[in-house]
């Protein structure tokens, strides 16, 4: 398997200054794995605590680069909409979580979103702008994150499953960067992305350049009917063409260095390739002399021990004791039958007790030979290996540069197009008497430019579908443990059997695929082929199945659900309780929020496990939200249902 | 079919023999987690010694890098009686602690194979290794393997990780042994540096990594201007 980011685990919360949902600090301890369930509510603060802890982890979702979606941005003005943030007692959220063995513990205020203070290990606490700085150093160069934003779009929209439903499920772009950002050795996915986007764009002036010559021919169509005397003659309004000269002679320019360095980026890519099978080629020989070695070392070891057995046999060695005497070596009675079995192994040359058989002697014992030769191929392998690093650094550098340009160019070109093409093609439409020579000019640069953008496009897409091509390549075994996974839950969760399909894409442009639930003998392409209850629930399958899938199996992470069971009915629960109970036989943890409600999941989560830990498994909001009047009626009821979750 | 002994057993058994024949010079005896961090020390030295170290032997594990085949091959060693054990006990959490020493006879063992050409590099490896130790003082042991290069890359993405020393394309011990080979001088002869002064270096550097605690673990330049000296 590929090398993976590590995963949070979250150990600990504190919500501090939380009025006037929280009168008093909340702190939370979260179990090692298995489900926490936060009972509460309508108005008691489940929600909140679930945004604050994905808050603490990561800031919220403010940015494009973490969600596309604008409805769904949302930072630290959320919050201080909500509390009374004052002076005295500021609201702050304490977060303490675990990456792999790192333990990482964050404060973040809600007057700016950025982190107060952090602690990693421990290492003292860094506060102040540094804090930011360090959280994000520990991200990328200890768990393994390309940059910070991966990590944030990985916790909004994998590890925390909003009340708002946002699905993954039926997602393609946002199943494939999580796919992606989870193997950030195999591909780069912020580029990808980026990739993607400049292709629509491209696509977008395409067409916005077929308008206009749709627009231009009928203006030309116009004046051919009423040709002019002396048309080909450059007139005035020409002049705004010809103010492109120099905007063309940049792009020349940039093309030309584009095109090189391209050139030069694909000679260092086959470079690369060939020296990484020739590090791959020296690597086997290496193994295989180590190997060649050991073998010859123990071989020599055994013929020591075996002439130190001869030399200095005596009555306290509990084998010589049981070949010469008869006496067992764990009990000290007289066994023959045991005796004779070890004398006859003996002469066998086996281990008198297990009957391994001795390495078989090798001729030739010139060990010192062959470690000369290991350690010729060794160094030799680590100078192949120092320069397939250099070379991948050449090789970053140059495709930067390539990127760079690429944009460069296209951006010349889109003001290029406007500033000539479509301007002078209004100044076309307003004129009264315009020139049909400028007209057709324009006209034939117009078409030029599409012909020009269709290429680009064309190249683009292929260069997209290569590397999707590749990644997928790199990536289909994993995907097939992750249907495994996937089929697992979601068969729990719905009763029948359920896969995982890659569906193939419909969008126009650049087709990628889908990964959608298949069962009862049918795809769903849409969330519109399943019931409710089944997008929920399919959603959360997915999820467990894609965290389980970036584990490592010694690295368990978790999964923040909100009130899943208002979806459900009854007959489903046990259902979506064992679902729950699955991921958390994988050792991870899931912090569910529910209603208390009678025989709900919340009941089904905490009878899973013995009632002596339920107490620890669970937070009842209502010792610490504020009642409303209509709880306050019900309170005696409220709180004999959770009694009796946890009896 | 019938099973072989196994060769990572036996390679093992030298191992420990040589490490408990050297600490008993020093230290006197050994206690499991102590001799399973000198046997990965003398791994990671083994390239300086142009010799190496068992392929797939430690993983990752609680405390620090642990390769299973030293535990057998010690626990072979005592029933044969090459090794006596020193005072076993559970802890709280039912994990057994003891000390190794060589008998007589182990004593014997050791020096046979020592004698044989082809397996003096992993004695002088292994002395190498007990002579640094000895001076850093033993309580720093383990924190010296702790800061190998290639644990510390290894443990970061948890437990039960092969470590491989001697890896070539990744962060590893052998990478910054050839980085130490070619920035340390020469000398007149224009050779490669002393295998001394390529085990000073890198216990130099394991010493500093275990020193540096907190954020400068994570700072390499900052380490690299404190090595040098410069700061």
């Amino acid at each position: 398997m590929n090398r993976r980011v590590l995963l949070p685990r979250l150990l600990t919360a504190r919500l501090l200054g939380f009025a006037p949902i929280f009168d008093e600090p909340l702190e939370l301890v979260f179990p090692s794995t298995g489900a926490f369930v936060i009972l509460g509510g309508n108005g008691l603060g489940k929600t909140t605590i679930m945004q604050a802890i994905a808050y603490g982890l990561c800031g919220g979702p403010e940015d494009e680069a973490v969600e596309p979606a604008k409805a769904h941005r949302w930072d630290c003005r959320y919050f201080r909409g909500r509390l009374h943030d004052e002076r005295g007692s500021p609201s702050t959220i304490e977060i303490g979580v675990a990456f792999g063995e790192h333990h990482v513990e964050i404060v973040r205020g809600i007057r700016a979103s950025s982190v107060q203070r952090i602690q990693v290990d421990s290492e003292s606490w860094v506060s102040g702008p540094d804090a930011s700085i360090r959280y994000e150093r520990f991200l990328t160069h200890v768990a393994g994150y390309r940059q910070p934003a991966d990590f944030a779009f990985l916790v909004h929209r994998l590890l925390y499953l909003p009340e708002s439903r946002r699905l993954l499920a039926w997602d393609a772009d946002a199943q494939t960067r999580l796919v992606m950002l989870l193997s950030p050795d195999l591909v780069d996915e912020q580029e990808f992305r980026l990739r993607r986007a400049r292709l629509k764009q491209l696509d977008s002036k395409k067409r916005h350049t077929h308008v206009d010559i749709g627009k231009l021919r009928k203006v030309v169509g116009r004046l051919e009917v009423v040709k002019q005397p002396g048309e080909e003659k450059l007139q005035p309004a020409d002049r705004a063409t010809s103010g492109a000269h120099a905007p063309t002679l940049k792009l020349e320019e940039l093309l030309g260095r584009l095109a090189e360095v391209r050139r030069s980026r694909e000679a260092a890519d086959r470079r690369l390739l060939q020296t990484r099978e020739e590090l791959s080629r020296r690597a086997s020989e290496v193994e295989e002399l180590r190997r060649e070695l050991e073998s010859r070392e123990a071989v020599l070891i055994q013929r020591a021990l075996d002439e130190s057995v001869g030399a200095e046999t005596r009555l306290d060695l509990p084998i010589a004791a049981l070949c010469e005497h008869g006496v067992c070596p764990a009990c000290g009675t007289q066994a023959r039958a045991l005796q004779a079995l070890a004398l006859e192994r003996q002469r066998e040359h086996q281990c008198v007790l297990c009957g391994a058989e001795e390495l078989a002697a090798v001729d030739d014992l010139d060990t010192a030979t062959l470690r000369s030769q290991l350690s010729q191929k060794r160094r030799a392998e680590l100078r192949l290996a120092r320069r397939s690093r250099a070379e991948q650094g050449a090789r970053e550098a140059l495709r930067h540069r390539e990127l760079v340009l690429d944009g460069s160019v296209a951006e010349i070109r889109a003001n290029d197009s406007l500033s000539s093409s479509a301007l002078v093609l209004r100044r076309l439409e307003s004129e009264q008497e315009p020139s049909i020579g400028v007209a057709r000019s324009t006209l034939a640069e117009l078409i030029k430019r599409e012909a020009e953008l269709e290429t680009q496009i064309a190249g683009e897409r292929d260069h997209l579908e290569g590397e999707y091509a590749r990644f997928r390549d790199s990536v289909a075994a994993d995907i097939d443990r992750l249907r495994s996974l996937y089929g697992s839950y979601a068969t729990r969760f719905l009763g029948v059997e359920c896969e995982l399909h890659e569906l193939e894409g419909t969008q126009r442009l650049f087709r990628l695929p889908t990964l959608v639930p298949f069962f009862e003998g049918a795809e769903r392409p849409a969330p519109e082929a399943c019931s409710e209850a089944q997008r929920f629930f399919l959603d959360i399958a997915l999820r467990m199945s894609l965290i389980e899938w970036a584990s490592h199996p010694t690295v368990p992470s978790m999964f923040l659900c909100e009130t899943p069971e208002n979806a459900l009915d009854l007959s489903y629960i046990d259902n979506v309780a064992d679902m729950f109970e699955s991921f958390a036989n994988a050792n991870h943890l899931a912090v569910v929020t529910a209603n208390i409600q009678r025989e709900g999941l919340a009941h089904r989560l905490l009878k899973k496990v013995p009632a002596s830990d339920r107490a620890q498994r669970h937070l009842n909001l209502l010792r610490h939200g504020r009642l409303s009047d209509v709880h306050k009626r019900q309170i005696d009821v409220l709180q004999a249902e959770v009694e009796d979750m946890l009896r | 079919m019938t099973a072989h002994v196994s060769k990572r057993v036996l390679i093992r058994k030298r191992d420990v023999l040589y490490a408990l024949q050297l600490a008993s010079e020093s230290i006197g005896r050994l206690n499991r987690i102590q001799l399973q961090k000198v046997l990965y020390l003398t791994d990671c030295t083994m390239v300086i010694f142009e010799a190496t170290a068992p392929s797939r032997g430690h993983k990752t594990y609680y405390n620090g890098p642990f390769d299973s085949a030293i535990q057998a091959a010690v626990d072979s060693l005592v029933f044969c009686a090459y090794v006596a054990v020193d005072e076993v006990r559970r802890d709280e959490q039912g994990r057994v602690n003891c000390f190794y020493r060589l008998t007589p006879a182990g004593k014997t063992l050791a020096s046979r194979l020592r004698n044989t050409d082809a397996l003096v590099p992993r004695f002088e490896a292994t002395q190498a290794v007990v002579e640094r130790v000895s001076v850093a003082g033993w309580h720093r042991l383990i924190a010296l393997a702790y800061a190998d290069p290639t644990f510390v890359e290894r443990r970061r993405i948890g437990f039960g990780q092969e470590i491989d020393v001697e890896s070539a394309s990744e962060p590893s011990t052998a990478n910054l042994i050839d980085l130490l080979v070619r920035a340390l001088p020469t000398g007149r002869t224009g050779g490669p540096p002393s295998r001394e002064l390529m085990v000073e270096a890198l216990f130099r550097y394991l010493e500093l990594y275990a020193n540096a605690r907190g954020v400068l673990r994570n700072q390499p330049e900052l380490l690299s201007r404190r090595w040098s000296g410069s700061e």
